[in-house]
C-alpha cells in the first residue's frame, strides 16, 4: 500500500528530453493509467518510479519518502514488463519464487504464497513447466503471479496486455481489474490504447512528447477533455471535430450547425 | 514425385560420402599415431596401418617416466586454472562491455581482438628474460599468464556476442525483484549464458593444453613442462634408439582429455536456451 508523489520529474537522455516535469500523486490504492502514443515517455516515467532509470531532475516520493536514490530491489515494487520478462531456466514455480528467495522468506512461506497466487491466477498445473512450454496467455499470468507473491507496496505493468491477441487481452483484462480490487494494491498501468485506458483506470494521466497534458477520471476526461489532443485521443469511435467561431457567447459552424452554449 | 524421392537419395548419399571423406581425411594421422603406440617396438617399421601384434609396452614406459606423469599433472592443472580464470574474467568483462554504457566500450573490444591477433613468437624471447628476472621462469603461473592473456579476447568475443543476445529485460526483472546487480549475473545471466560459457571454456582449455611454444620456451624442469614440451624431451632406450613408440603412446593419453572434455561440454552446448523469455 502506498503513495506514489511525482514533484515535478523530468527525464533527459542525451539530446532529448524524454519526460518533462511531470507532476502529480498516484494515490494509496488507485488504479493509475499511464496512456499515450507510442514513445512519449511512458515507460520511462515507470522506470523511473521502480528505479530501473535515474530521475534527472525533480523527486518521487513513496509514502512521502524520497527515493531518487533508492537502488529498485530495495523499493519493493513489482513490475510486469511487455516481455513478460519469465527467467527461461525455470520452472514457473521458481520463477515466481525467485523474488521470496532474494527477500530470504522460510521455504514453507515461499511454497505457502507461491501456492495462493498459482490459485488465484489459475496456474496450479502449469507449476514445473518452463515458460517456453507455455501459451502467451499463461506467460502473462506467470508474469502477474511473480508480481502478487511478493506483496509489493505497488504494481507497476508496462504494457502487460500488448502480447496477447484480442480476445485474449479482454479476458486479461478484467482479470487484472479482479485482482486490482481482490488485493487492493497500488497500480501504475502504462498502455497506448485508450479503450484500456478506459475500462480499467480509476484516474488516467493522457501523455504527449514527454508532457502530462490531462489527469482525470476516464468519465471526466471523455466529457470536459482540456485540448484537442486528448479529445482526440480518448473516446471509441473517435471524436468529430468541425472548425467553429465563437461569437456572442455562442458559438456557430461554417455549416451553420445547431448554437450551443460555450463551455 | 518418384523423381524428388530419388533426388532426395542422391543428395543424402552426397552428403554422407563427403563426410567420410573429410572425417577419414582428418582421422589417418590419428590412425596412424594410435597404430604406432600400439604396435610392438620391433614392428615400428613395418609400414602397416593395422599392428600385428597388439602390444601395450609403449603405455607402460610411458606411464613409468616420471617425468611423464608430472607433465601430466602439470598440463592439466594450468590447462584447467587458465580455463577457469580466463572464463570468469571473460564472462565479467563481457556483460561489462554489453550491458554498461562507459567512455571506450568499443575500443576495448577491438583492442582485446587484438591481442588475439599478435605473434606469440614475438613475445616469447623478452618474455623469457623477464620471467628468469621476476621469478616466474619454469613456474606455472609463467604459464598461466599468457595463456590467459591469449585465450581472454577470445573468451570475451563469444560472450559478450552471447549476452547481446539475452533480453535486457531480464536484468530488469532481475532487479525489480530484488537482486543486487552481481545476484542478478549470477542467478539469472549465467545460467542463459552456459552453452557460451562452455563453448569459451573447451576453446581456452584446448589452446592451454596443446600449446608447444610457451611451455617449450619457459619452461626447463618437471616444476612446470606440459605434456607437449615433455614429449620432446623423451629418449630411447638406448641413444641408437628412436622414441617412437613412447611419443605416438604419450599423444594418444594426451589427447584422451580433450576428447572427454567436448563431449562432455557438446551436450551443455544447448541453443535455444532462451526461448521463452519473451514472447516467443
Ligand atoms: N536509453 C535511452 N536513451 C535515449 N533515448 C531513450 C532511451 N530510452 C528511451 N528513450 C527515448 O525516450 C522517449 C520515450 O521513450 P519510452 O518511455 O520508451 O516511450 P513509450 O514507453 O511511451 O513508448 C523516446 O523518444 C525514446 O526514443
Ligand atoms: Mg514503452
Amino acid at each position: 500500500m502506498s503513495e506514489i508523489e511525482l514533484r515535478k520529474v523530468s527525464k533527459r537522455f542525451t539530446g532529448a528530453t524524454a519526460v518533462k516535469r511531470a507532476n502529480f500523486t498516484i494515490r494509496d490504492g488507485e488504479f493509475f493509467i499511464l496512456v499515450g502514443p507510442s514513445g512519449c515517455g511512458k515507460s520511462t516515467l515507470l522506470n523511473m518510479i521502480v528505479g530501473l532509470e535515474d530521475v534527472s531532475e525533480g523527486e518521487i516520493r513513496i509514502d512521502g519518502q524520497r527515493v531518487n536514490e533508492l537502488d529498485p530491489k530495495d523499493r519493493n515494487m513489482a513490475m510486469v514488463f511487455q516481455s513478460y520478462a519469465l527467467y527461461p531456466h525455470m520452472s514457473v514455480r521458481e520463477n515466481m519464487a525467485f523474488p521470496l528467495k532474494l527477500a530470504k522468506l522460510s521455504n514453507p512461506e515461499i511454497d505457502r504464497r507461491v501456492a495462493r497466487a498459482a490459485q488465484i491466477l489459475e496456474l496450479d498445473e502449469y507449476l514445473d513447466r518452463r515458460p517456453r512450454a507455455l501459451s502467451g496467455g499463461q506467460r502473462q499470468r506467470v508474469a502477474m503471479g511473480r508480481a502478487i507473491v511478493r506483496e509489493p507496496r505497488a504494481f507497476l505493468l508496462d504494457e502487460p496486455l500488448s502480447n496477447l491477441d484480442a480476445k485474449l487481452r479482454v479476458q486479461m483484462r478484467t482479470e487484472i481489474a479482479r485482482l486490482h480490487n481482490r488485493l487492493g494494491t497500488t497500480t501504475v498501468y502504462v498502455t497506448h490504447d485508450q479503450t484500456e485506458a478506459m475500462t480499467l483506470g480509476d484516474r488516467i494521466a493522457v501523455l504527449r512528447k514527454g508532457e502530462v497534458l490531462q489527469i482525470g477520471t476516464p468519465r471526466e476526461l471523455y466529457e470536459r477533455p482540456r485540448n484537442l489532443f486528448v479529445a482526440g485521443f480518448i473516446g471509441s469511435p473517435a471524436m468529430n471535430f468541425l472548425p467553429a467561431r465563437r461569437a456572442e457567447g455562442r458559438r456557430t459552424t461554417p455549416n451553420g450547425g445547431g448554437p450551443g452554449k460555450v463551455r | 514425385m518418384a523423381g524428388g524421392a530419388d533426388h532426395g537419395r542422391m543428395e543424402r548419399w552426397c552428403w554422407g560420402a563427403g563426410s567420410v571423406v573429410v572425417i577419414v581425411y582428418a582421422l589417418i594421422p590419428v590412425a596412424w599415431i594410435l597404430s604406432l603406440s600400439l604396435k610392438r617396438s620391433a614392428d615400428l617399421g613395418d609400414n602397416r596401418l593395422f599392428p600385428q601384434v597388439v602390444s601395450l609396452e609403449h603405455y607402460a614406459a610411458v606411464f613409468r617416466d616420471p617425468q611423464f606423469s608430472a607433465a601430466l599433472w602439470n598440463s592439466l592443472g594450468i590447462a584447467g586454472i587458465s580455463t577457469l580464470v580466463a572464463v570468469l574474467l571473460g564472462m565479467f568483462a563481457a556483460y561489462a562491455v554489453v550491458r554498461l554504457e562507459f567512455p571506450g566500450r568499443r575500443v576495448i573490444l577491438a583492442a582485446a581482438l587484438s591481442i588475439a591477433m599478435f605473434p606469440p613468437v614475438s613475445i616469447i624471447g623478452p618474455l623469457f628474460n623477464i620471467w628468469r628476472t621476476v621469478g616466474l621462469y619454469d613456474t606455472w603461473a609463467g604459464l598461466i599468464l599468457p595463456y590467459i592473456t591469449f585465450t581472454l579476447p577470445l573468451a570475451i568475443w563469444i560472450l559478450s556476442a552471447f549476452f547481446r543476445e539475452i533480453p535486457w529485460d531480464l536484468d530488469k526483472a532481475a532487479r525489480v525483484d530484488g537482486a543486487t546487480p552481481l545476484k542478478a549475473f549470477v542467478f539469472v545471466i549465467a545460467p542463459l549464458a552456459a552453452p557460451a560459457v562452455f563453448t569459451a571454456a573447451i576453446l581456452v582449455f584446448m589452446f592451454a593444453w596443446n600449446d608447444f611454444l610457451f611451455a617449450i620456451s619457459l619452461t626447463s624442469t618437471n616444476d612446470a613442462r606440459t605434456v607437449p614440451a615433455a614429449i620432446a624431451f623423451f629418449t630411447g632406450s638406448s641413444r641408437f634408439q628412436q622414441p617412437t613408440g613412447s611419443i605416438a603412446a604419450a599423444s594418444v593419453v594426451v589427447t584422451l582429455p580433450i576428447i572427454i572434455v567436448v563431449l562432455i561440454f557438446q551436450r551443455r552446448i544447448v541453443a535455444g536456451l532462451t526461448a521463452g523469455a519473451v514472447k516467443g
